[in-house]
């Protein structure tokens, strides 16, 4: 006679409850998501080509003979800094623009949102990534840059070029912002791109002019017009090449911490557009 | 497959005969630019002038060191920008634009203003403590030889105003302004008064004669050269050219006139042509609005 013992099973031992750093996790997520994008930058030859473009041009055009005179500085300045704006804006957009979309595209983004990574976390560690990448860029445009200078004027204007790259950067931290924010909006990457190009040269040229051309325009245009020119972002406000070129003194640090406040505001308005309109957007 | 052989050929036969046929023709038409052998001349056209305008005033924007009214504010007229006046170009007065910028319309408009070129200067000047915080509504005789209460100019950095100008010559060589300018910054402050002369002399290939530039000329080889009799030929020749291409026109550039015989009339009376000055001067007395002082200076040659 066969008996079945019961068999009482023994209690697997669980681990003790821990409470999950949240704040850790959320830097971890978002800075891992900076670390792919940042990675990206190095692998594509969209900086190295502009770089390489930037510094031919400028240094062809800094071997012209004019009139003799070797010391001519402000010409080639006033091109390289023109050269770093464009450069600058085509990476930032371009970078940005197809992030979201590439993920979806090659169905990265379902994995990865089935991770402990939100979508707030992505959207995030997106924009860092690629403000970091524009940042970087920007750093290497802005050495050579000094490097020109100096060799044509064999002076350092530190402070003032300091200024100029750290504004310039925020500048297009509000763009990558924007961009981010169109790529969740808009269809497609290419015309996210054209949109966010469009508007920021827009309001590079014409922003800081609104309220002029709205005193000169009948109602009901001028109250839009200048609704407009006080709801944008005034990115023409860190444009401060004409101070570099002419050597004027540098900008009052109070004026120019002011500035990155300002850009602070815009790229966190930005952002948070962007996390609701991500949130309730289908990623299928 | 012969049949496509000799159509391709039959296409390649007409389309050489129809080119003997037009090429002639393309070369003597008046709107081709085969005419030109300037990469610049072929690629832009007559758009070229558009860009040579634009850095014209990029030049005179470099005077100011970047302090310079956009389109949506007044900008100066051509004749009176501010480069050209103290060069003795155009026909402006020496006075000066006032602020374009004005009271800040706005935070915005406030707090912008830190950060692009705010304050009126000019290129070369080391501003005193205190300096240029008054209103540049006065008066402000920049012609040349005459500063306001500043440090004088110096003299390398107006060479940054020359890229520009010689660009703008380069895309259109028909505007003797652009070598008048360029020749004086290049001879007073720059003291290249031989790269000045070469300058003139192209603007003379491209403008025969032109009178402004035959003035700017002659004051090379009597400022700069010493050199008395050329200064006089280069001058005589610059009156006869005024007298027969602007003399008969209604809104001729009597300025220019003016300086010609003033300055030839000064060369004579160092010379002591005491009677060739007295010729020229009563010339003068009859179109400058400056009688008194020419009439002074007659009665003065004629002790």
């Amino acid at each position: 006679m066969n008996t079945v013992q019961s068999i009482t099973p023994t209690p697997f031992p669980l681990p003790k409850a821990q409470p999950v750093m949240v704040s850790g996790g959320t830097w971890n997520a978002v800075t891992a998501i900076a670390g792919v994008v940042l990675k990206e930058l190095y692998r594509r030859k969209d900086f190295y080509v502009l770089f390489i473009l930037t510094s031919l041009l400028t240094v062809s055009l800094g071997s012209v003979n004019i009139f003799g005179e070797a010391k001519l500085a402000r010409y080639l300045k006033e091109i390289c800094l023109l050269f770093i704006w464009i450069s600058g804006l085509i990476i930032a957009v371009t970078t940005t623009a197809r992030q979201i979309p590439a993920e979806r595209e090659n169905r990265t983004l379902f994995p990865l949102l089935a991770k402990p990574v939100t979508r707030n976390q992505l959207l995030l560690g997106k924009f860092l990534g690629c403000w970091a990448a524009t940042g970087l860029a920007l750093l290497t445009f802005y050495v050579f840059f000094s490097a020109l200078s100096w060799s044509r004027e064999h002076e350092w204007h530190l402070a003032s070029y300091v200024q100029g790259l750290v504004l310039h950067w925020m500048m297009l931290g509000i763009v990558v912002a924007m961009t981010l924010l169109g790529s969740i909006v808009f269809a497609a990457p290419s015309s996210n791109s054209t949109i966010i190009f469009v508007v920021s040269v827009g309001i590079l040229l014409m922003g800081r002019h609104l309220n002029k051309v709205a005193l000169q325009c009948g109602e009901p245009l001028q109250t839009i017009i200048s609704s407009v020119y006080y709801l944008l972002p005034h990115l023409e406000l860190f444009d401060v090449r004409d101070l570099l070129i002419h050597n004027w003194a540098p900008i009052p640090w109070l004026v120019w911490l002011g500035a990155i406040a300002y850009a602070t505001v815009y790229i966190a308005l930005f952002l948070f557009a962007g996390t609701r309109a991500f949130k309730r957007k289908a990623v299928n | 497959m012969p049949g496509t052989v000799w159509v391709i050929t039959l296409l390649l036969v007409v389309g050489c005969s129809l080119s003997t046929r037009l090429e002639p023709w393309f070369q003597n038409w008046a709107g081709s630019r085969t005419g030109s052998a300037n990469i610049l001349h072929i690629t832009l056209g007559d758009s070229r002038r558009l860009f040579a305008k634009h850095f014209y005033v990029k030049a005179d924007a470099y005077f100011h060191s970047g302090y310079y009214p956009s389109i949506y504010d007044t900008r100066p007229k051509q004749e009176k920008m501010h480069m050209a006046a103290a060069a003795g170009a155009g026909r402006g007065s020496g006075e000066e634009e006032t602020d374009h910028l004005g009271h800040s319309r706005d935070w915005i408009d406030a707090f912008s203003r830190h950060f692009y070129p705010s304050q009126h200067s000019h290129l070369g000047e080391k501003k005193q403590a205190g300096c240029c915080d008054h209103d540049h509504d006065h008066d402000h005789d920049h012609a040349a030889g005459t500063t306001c209460d500043h440090e004088p100019k110096q003299g390398a950095e107006m060479g940054e105003l020359l890229p520009w100008l010689k660009l703008s010559a380069a895309l259109d060589p028909d505007q003797p302004e652009t070598y008048i300018v360029t020749s004086y910054w290049l001879r007073t402050h720059l003291k290249k008064p031989e790269e000045a002369e070469r300058f003139l002399r192209q603007g003379l290939q491209a403008i025969p004669g032109h009178p402004e530039i035959l003035l700017e000329l002659g004051r090379i080889y009597d400022e700069n050269r010493d050199d008395a009799e050329r200064a006089r030929n280069v001058w005589q020749l610059g009156i006869k050219n005024w007298q027969k291409t602007e003399a008969q026109k209604p809104d001729a550039n009597v300025f220019v006139y003016a300086q010609l015989l003033g300055h030839i009339a000064k060369l004579e009376e160092k010379q002591n042509n005491k009677s060739e000055a007295l010729r020229y001067l009563r010339v003068l007395k009859t179109i400058s609005p400056n009688k008194d002082a020419i009439a002074r200076w007659i009665e003065e040659l004629s002790k």
